[in-house]
């Protein structure tokens, strides 16, 4: 197979003004053919612009998208090889399912016999077959959100958009359409660019993400860049939890370099992104699951190397994992999620315990001080 | 404490309403109905005993003449005042808010001056030295001035002059709640503009139509002093011959069956609406 992306959109310096408010900040993305690219972040953050921008809702202040080579920037929505599932589903309401999927195939001038044979196919895929003759006010929001998908995607486009189309389910449900929106993405082979703030959303589906904010893109990676290798704090903030160690450098070597981090001294290995100088401020990134934990049965002995003393002061049990905030002795507040396993009677905690906390050598995220 | 303040409140302002509609619209309405089975008296106007003649007279050649003329102006009114005035409020609906708030405010201006007065107005634009025959004289296209003033015609211009904002107003209402995402969906799916306004649009404002072409067909029906104002000698409007029933010939039963006989077709047609299955219900439940 394949596997070298061919790039299908390309947008290239998008600015985007509403009034005097600008909402897109030199945006320049490419969405590869026949991949999950995830657009995530807060709200506010232009992810729906740009989503609107690539359907012709809107046009861009500056800038050009770039459709297999063709520039699209100013055709209108009817024009575009694009359909969008809107976040409300947006099914017409005085229209039955069937004619709802139908509504793009009729537009297209295809017959109605025709029509009919793809509208059932595209029905079957989302498993809504026998609810052809409901309206949309009959159906629950979990199967208005399947018609609305057939509805899209009966017509092939080029791109498939999808304005947070979970977000009006509740979680269980949520958690089934994750997989099969992915499986759907699968089998049609259509490109899905997908808009949601739900990170957990963002990293179980998508082949890439980009993460958005205050209308600029703050990285573009697969699922596991973004949470292991996050280029700035507002990546590590934004995906996931994090711990955040302040700390200066010492000295630095050849592969590695010497810091203060809560008053210990620590020997980590030099980042890739960046250039360390001595006297720098760093930050020193770890999330919760890559910390280590162990009880102290004699508070009165000395912290071991590369480990900080701290007290458990608040703590969750998740079932399979139990999550510790852990008050550290230089004012830090730390979590660590630590699994159970069966061998290991260390783990039962409580509230006051004093801990040793350290972390997996080598796992942690460097970045500047800014 | 709040909890049972508020639902005094709610009850108080729920008994207010039904008060009103009762003393207001149910008891009049009922005593119209009453009053159409009665007999005729000099005196007193309406006695005993109870009668059925007085819908005979629904049936007489001259009234029914009239009501045929009468309905043929309403419909014409109504159906200008759709063509009209829909695109107008689609068109308006489609605006920037501020621009909105201006038309819907020009719209509503005319109102606060009676409408009585606008209607004599119009005389000085139909008259035969009024505006319209002085322009066309003026510019030669015609060299005698026609004949508008005192006609069917005058008569259904000042209809629609008077009745075209109560069809503006209620489908302007129903437009302006349609859902933008809707329309967006459309283009989204590969209709044009006209695709959009006949499929979507149209269909979606439904209820405003009929909302607005009940608004429209009764005052149509019965608006009679733009006829005495506009119309020639023959009267033209239903509403004429209800005003003459009771403040002319003094035959109240008959001007009062004429009234429930209109009423009730009213109800006839509206009937028919909600029978076709075309109502608000889905729209309204959508999400």
């Amino acid at each position: 197979m394949d596997t070298t992306p061919h790039p299908l959109l390309e947008l290239k310096s998008i600015t985007k003004f509403f009034g005097s408010n600008k909402v897109l900040d030199d945006i320049d993305l490419t969405v590869n053919d026949g991949e999950f690219l995830t657009l995530l972040g807060p709200s506010g953050c232009g992810k729906t612009t740009l989503l609107r921008l690539i359907a012709g809702f809107e046009r861009p202040t500056t800038g050009k998208l770039i459709m297999n080579g063709k520039d699209i920037s100013h055709l209108p929505p009817n024009r575009r090889f694009v359909n969008t599932v809107f976040q409300q589903y947006a099914l017409f309401p005085h229209m039955t399912v069937f004619d709802n999927v139908a509504f793009g195939l009729l537009m297209k001038g295809v017959p109605k016999d025709e029509a009919e044979t793809e509208v059932f196919a595209a029905l079957d895929k989302v498993k809504m077959s026998q609810f052809s003759l409901r309206y949309p006010s009959e159906l629950s929001s979990g199967q208005q959100q399947r018609v609305a998908m057939a509805r899209a995607f009966i017509n092939n486009p080029k791109i498939l958009l999808l304005d947070e189309p979970l977000s009006a389910l509740d979680y269980k449900l949520r958690q089934e359409m994750t997989i099969e929106l992915k499986e759907l993405q699968r089998d049609l082979g259509v490109t899905f660019v997908y808009v949601t703030h739900d990170q957990e959303e963002a990293l179980a589906m998508s082949d890439r993400v980009a993460v958005l904010n205050e209308g600029m893109i703050e990285q573009v990676g697969t699922p596991i860049q973004i949470y292991e290798e996050p280029q700035n704090m507002f990546v590590a903030k934004f995906v996931g939890e994090i711990n955040a160690f302040d700390g200066m450098v010492i000295k630095v070597g050849e592969n590695d370099f010497d810091t203060i981090v809560e008053g210990m001294f620590y020997r980590l290995r030099k980042p890739s992104s960046f250039e360390i100088v001595r006297g720098a401020k760093i930050k020193v990134l770890l999330r919760p699951e890559d910390m280590l934990v162990s009880k102290v049965n004699d508070p009165e002995a000395e912290a071991p190397e590369n480990a900080l003393r701290g007290v458990i002061s608040h703590l969750v049990y998740k079932g399979r994992t139990i999550d510790l905030w852990i008050q550290t002795a230089g004012g830090n507040m730390v979590m660590a999620t630590q699994f159970f396993n069966e061998d290991d009677p260390d783990i039962i905690y409580a509230v006051n315990d004093v801990v040793n906390v350290s972390w997996i050598k080598d796992w942690e995220v460097i970045l500047p001080d800014a | 404490m709040r909890k049972s303040a508020d639902s005094f409140c709610r009850s108080a302002v729920l008994y207010f309403i039904f008060i009103w509609f009762g003393l207001m619209f149910f008891t009049p309405n009922l005593l119209v109905l009453l009053a159409s089975f009665l007999t005729k008296d000099p005196v007193w106007f309406l006695r005993l005993p109870l009668n059925l003649q007085n819908y005979a007279a629904l049936g007489d050649g001259v009234l029914l003449h009239t009501i045929l003329k009468s309905f043929g102006l309403a419909t014409c009114t109504t159906l200008f005042c759709l063509l009209f005035g829909y695109p107008f409020t689609y068109f308006i609906a489609r605006m920037g808010k501020d621009a909105r708030a201006v038309l819907l405010m020009l719209i509503i201006v005319p109102f606060w001056t009676n409408s009585l007065i606008r209607n004599y107005a119009l005389i000085a634009v139909l008259s035969d030295n009024g505006l319209i025959n002085t322009f066309l004289l003026k510019t030669g296209l015609i060299r005698e001035p026609v004949k508008l003033l005192y006609t069917n015609f005058a008569v259904f211009v000042g209809m629609a002059y008077t009745l075209v904002p109560f069809m503006i107003l209620p489908v302007y209402a129903v437009l302006e709640k349609i859902d933008r995402s809707l329309v967006e969906a459309a283009a989204d799916l590969g209709a044009t503009p006209v695709d959009i306004f006949f499929k979507i649009v149209v269909p979606l404002s439904v209820p405003g139509i009929v909302a607005g072409c009940i608004m429209v067909f009764l005052p149509a029906l019965t608006l009679f002093y733009v006829s005495d104002i506009l119309g020639g000698a023959d009267v033209s409007v239903l509403g004429s011959v209800i005003r003459d029933k009771f403040m002319v010939s003094r035959d109240w039963p008959v001007g009062a069956a004429i009234s429930i006989a209109l009423t009730l077709f009213m109800l006839f047609l509206l009937h028919l609406y909600f029978k076709s299955g075309n109502t608000v219900e889905q729209e309204r439940q959508l999400w």
